[in-house]
């Protein structure tokens, strides 16, 4: 085999970028999936409830019986609708989200029959860039939903959202420039493996973790900042008149960009696959023991940021609008350009 | 003329005035069971007891004690208001507690009077007197002998008003009863007055037995359509439907009183199935299609001949007359029908309105019928044969279409007689206003709206038609016959 | 006029906000260690207090006989006239305990979807033949079938004792013998005339 590889290393290259397609896309959708009854389970007993209990052990089988309720449902358009644009839009929403994970680290490089492979589908030297623009094209799948619902509450939802996103993407693309300012890379596996040796970025650059978070959140529509589908206002915001499958998809877009966002603040801020107190050099050491460590870290990271996601949504109030715009225009972009002179000012050449 | 005061108030009433009487001119209401306007004073149920000139010692009895000149009666002083407490309670110790199951319930003197005057309490702690219940006096009067407070108002309609005794009060004491006579159950044909004057529910009617609750119905003030007496009644309905007819006094026509016939005829009005929109020919058709028909049919009106049911208010015929001298339709005829009188208040007309009728300008079918082309019906009435034979056309206008509606060229729809408003003159003279008791449900207009559609009038209401008969004088009538 | 609110001018900390969700936050998670209260409701029943109002339903007494005389006073008084009675007359037993009750109700409907389950058809009943049940559990695969008829009506509200039985007391009373000897009409002893 290693003869063969040596010989063909396109083959090698061919085979685990397929597995890796296979293995990465699944723990995002199955978590993606699995998140729902996380949700409201934390929910529950942050409100003293029980959570969902009935469908199999602990109500696990929950999302497999929604899932299924969703597939079978009779799936309505209604007639008032942009068919094309409103059948295109729930897609919209998941596949950038599932597109970006294409560039995500899950876990130091893997040695296998004499080859090494990156644990990123495409090790990128533009990885931030292609996060920003796949992840930006999220948007047009709910302004689009919003505009070819051809009704009120949508179409509120998807300007609100529309606006949202602009104002925050441009705090989330400010407060990463300090981390490749530090990197001196865009390419995401060199940042992590800077912080392996260095520092995590979060505690060199606190205030730009904080404004990547903010934007995160609302990056996700997740609450405090899902003003387009604020249901006590607008009903369901821009899903208000889908049902069956497309809503599922928009459902299941929401937390795919969770996952690939808490994927992200672990890679970019949270050292990705580093155990505090390991180097480079000891992970190397373990071979791909440290591989199967640094990916276990990893995911531990993002699912605390998952639970952070959950924890957050049940304990702070959605914002008004004029608080929103207040906030992402008036406060995160000047924190952010803070955080860009301190980024310059730690990593001066001394 | 005598003067007196009753609390404070100045009345003027002629000699023989009873205390009672005059302080009903006044609109002073003194309670009252054995009292009834229509069969006169007996005195004995006591409750109607008033202080006269300040005697608290010996109340008296309104509805016995004359009036005198000078006196001053009081109807409201603590002595009587005391005096009328102990008397509903005497009358109440032995009542017993039926009012669930009464069908007086809600229409009974004894529960407002217990609840005006009452003490609300009773202190009777011994076993209330048990007496027969359900006893069947006829095959329309139950008698409850619990429940009766020995008022004598029924013996005393016979009596007086019937002069027959079919029933009486037997036993003594606290054993005393109203009980049917030696000829077994009571046979007269007025009896079920008696049930309308019981102040209790003693006696009830086993016709309305346990068939609804009083005041879940509606009330009509209406005539009794039965006969040309045109005995003034309330027709009660549940939902719509019938259920009975009780007399209003009236003290011109007919005072308290209704015979049973009337009484019970209230069912045929129900009329489950009925003409519901106009046909032609046999198929449903639009009123427009029918009223084409008609006018197409009717031509210059030689030959046509109108047969108007005398159950038809004066309003309705003079709307039918109205388009016939549009239409050129010289001959006005009404129905007959009889049965048999009696001494009382039956009448053989066994029509309400054939006065009217006639004051309209309708006239008897001649016994020589004319030659006719084409005939139309309007309302209830029977058709002599022989005015059927050599028909070209048959049109009829009424509630229930009979066998003629096979032969009709146009049938439409009707009120019944307790489905109308307008007047009814009676057999003698005397113009009594109709009100619908019932609403018949969807595609039976009201008569005169038919005809004033045919007419080409313009009538809103049936006020109007009430005042436009008015203007128009009988001469005019006669000269639509005449020419 | 519009009118002026004086708000209190908020300090550097109170204005981050951060403090404030950093305490919500701590709040949140330590909520979520404590024992949930909710109730595992088709194993665990609520406790029903004797006053609940359930669902209408009539009752037979302890001689299985059924108490409403159909007087309608619960009709009457139903705010969403969700109950209809036909009266009817029961039958004539002469030697019965209770042959001096004459009416009985011959249907008795309840509409469950009108029904608003305030308790006054219980409160009027002269006869104590109605009562709110702790019956709390109403679904049917139409809405006919929640329209409750007499039977339906019977098997919810079951058996009743009561202390006073006013129509039984009534017959067992001493002239009660003497009553039934006297023939139900046409009495020759006509002593009124």
């Amino acid at each position: 085999m290693n003869e063969f590889f040596a010989e063909y290393p396109l083959v090698f290259t061919m085979a685990t970028t397929l597995a890796k397609i296979v293995l990465f896309t699944h723990i995002g959708l199955i978590l993606a999936a699995y998140m729902p009854w996380v949700e409201r389970k934390v929910s529950a007993w942050m409100q003293d409830r029980v959570g969902p209990n009935r469908v199999g052990y602990a109500g696990l089988g929950q999302p497999i019986a929604d899932a299924l309720k969703f597939i079978f449902k009779e799936d309505p358009v209604p007639g008032h609708v942009d068919k094309v644009l409103f059948t295109l839009a729930p897609a919209l929403t998941v596949i950038p989200a599932i597109l970006v994970l294409a560039v995500v680290p899950f876990a130091p490089a893997v040695s296998l029959f004499g080859q090494t492979a990156q644990m990123a589908i495409a090790d990128l030297s533009v990885g931030i860039l292609f996060v920003f623009a796949f992840s930006s094209l999220a948007v047009y799948g709910i302004t689009l939903a919003g505009w070819a619902s051809n009704s009120k509450y949508p179409l509120i939802g998807g300007v609100r959202s529309a606006a949202q996103m602009v104002s925050y993407e441009l705090c989330l693309g400010l407060s990463v420039v300090g981390v490749f300012m530090a990197a001196q890379t865009l390419r995401l596996t060199d940042i992590v493996e800077l912080q392996v040796d260095g520092y995590w970025n979060m505690f060199t650059q606190p205030i730009g973790f904080l404004v990547f978070v903010i934007a995160a959140f609302a990056e996700t529509n997740r609450l405090p900042f899902d003003l387009p589908e604020a249901e006590t206002e607008l009903v369901a915001g821009y899903h208000t008149e889908y049902g069956s499958m497309k809503f599922a998809m928009f459902f299941a877009g929401e937390y795919m960009a969770m996952f690939v966002f808490s994927c992200l603040v672990a890679v970019l801020f949270m050292g990705g696959w580093d155990v505090p107190f390991m180097s480079n050099e000891s992970f190397a050491a373990l071979g791909n023991w440290g591989a199967a460590l640094g990916f276990v870290a990893f995911l531990t990271k993002v699912l605390l940021f998952l639970f952070f996601y959950v924890w957050v949504r049940f304990t702070i109030p959605r914002f008004k609008f004029d608080q929103l715009m207040h906030l992402g225009w008036k406060v995160l972009i000047p924190l952010s350009l803070l955080n860009i002179l301190w980024a310059g000012l730690w990593n001066m050449p001394s | 003329m005598i003067k007196l005061s009753i609390d404070g108030r100045e009345v003027e009433v002629e000699p023989g005035t009873t205390v009672l009487e005059a302080a009903a001119t006044l609109g002073i209401d003194i309670p009252h069971y054995c009292y009834h306007p229509d069969i006169g004073v007996d005195g004995n149920c006591r409750i109607c007891l008033v202080e006269v000139n300040g005697n608290t010692d010996k109340l008296a009895i309104g509805c016995k004690f004359p009036c005198g000149e000078g006196m001053e009666v009081e109807t409201e002083s603590e002595a009587v208001v005391k005096a009328r407490k102990g008397v509903m309670e005497f009358l109440l110790i032995n009542h017993p507690l039926d009012c669930t199951i009464c069908d007086q319930a809600g229409e009974c003197p004894l529960q407002d009077y217990s609840y005006h005057y009452g003490t609300g309490d009773s202190r009777f702690a011994e076993k209330k007197r048990n007496k027969p219940k359900h006893v069947e006096f006829s095959e329309k009067v139950m008698f409850d002998a619990e429940r009766c407070i020995l008022c004598t108002r029924c013996t005393r309609f016979f009596e007086e008003v019937r002069d027959c005794r079919p029933i009486g009060v037997e036993n003594m004491g606290g054993k005393s009863t109203i009980t049917t006579g030696p000829n077994g159950p009571i046979q007269d044909p007025y009896q079920m007055n008696i049930i309308d004057i019981c102040p209790v529910g003693a006696l009830t009617s086993r016709d309305f037995r346990f068939k609804q609750r009083v005041w879940f119905m509606d009330f009509a003030d209406t005539v009794c359509p039965g006969c040309s007496k045109g005995c003034n009644i309330t027709a009660g309905s549940y939902q719509g439907k019938l259920l009975r007819f009780v007399p209003r006094r009236n003290t011109e026509v007919n005072a308290s009183w209704m015979c049973d016939d009337g009484r019970l005829s209230y069912d045929k009005y129900n009329m489950p199935e009925r003409v519901r929109g106009a046909s032609v020919s046999g198929d449903p058709a639009s009123f427009d299609a029918a009223r084409a028909k008609i006018t197409e049919l009717v031509g210059d009106g030689q030959g046509v001949a109108v047969l108007a049911s005398t159950s038809q208010t004066s309003e309705e015929l003079f709307a039918v007359r109205e388009w016939a001298r549009t239409a050129r339709v010289r001959d006005l005829w009404h129905g007959e029908r009889t049965w048999e009188s009696d001494d009382f208040l039956k009448q053989a007309d066994a029509t309400p309105n054939t006065a009217g009728a006639q004051a309209l300008g309708y006239a008897s079918v001649p016994s020589q019928a004319p030659e006719l082309r084409g005939l139309i019906v309007v309302g209830d009435v029977d058709v002599p044969p022989a005015l059927l034979a050599n028909l070209d056309f048959l049109i009829q206008q009424a509630p229930q279409a009979g066998e003629l509606g096979e032969a009709a060229v146009v049938l439409l729809p009707g009120r019944n007689a307790l489905e109308k408003n307008g007047h009814w003159t009676n057999g003698d003279g005397a113009v009594q206003e109709v009100r619908a008791a019932r609403d018949p449900g969807p595609d039976v207009p009201e008569d005169w709206t038919i005809w004033r559609d045919l007419a080409g009038v313009s009538w809103t209401s049936i006020a109007e038609i009430t005042k436009a008969m008015g203007a128009v004088s009988t001469a005019d009538a006669e000269a639509v016959t005449a020419s | 006029m519009a009118k002026v609110v004086d708000r209190r001018k908020l300090n550097f900390w109170e204005e981050l906000y951060l403090p404030a969700i950093a305490s919500g936050m701590k709040r949140t998670f330590a909520q979520m260690f404590k024992p949930a209260i909710t109730l595992q409701y088709p194993e665990q029943r609520p406790e029903i207090f004797d006053d609940y109002r359930g669902a209408p339903g009539l009752v037979r007494d302890q001689d299985g006989r059924e108490k409403c005389v159909s007087c309608q006073l619960c009709e009457y008084i139903c705010p969403p006239r969700a109950i209809v009675i036909v009266p009817g007359e029961a039958p004539d037993q002469p030697d019965y305990d209770y042959s001096e009750i004459e009416k009985a109700p011959k249907e008795f409907y309840i509409d469950m979807l009108r029904c608003i389950y305030c308790g006054y058809c219980e409160e009027i009943c002269p006869e104590q033949a109605i009562f709110m049940t702790d019956l709390y559990e109403l679904n049917a695969g139409s809405r006919q079938e929640l329209v409750h008829d007499k039977a339906k009506l019977y098997d919810v509200g079951g058996l009743r004792v009561d202390a006073i039985q006013k129509w039984k007391d009534k017959n067992a009373s001493p002239g009660s013998e003497e009553r039934k000897n006297v023939p139900p009409s046409g009495n020759p002893g006509d002593g009124a005339h």
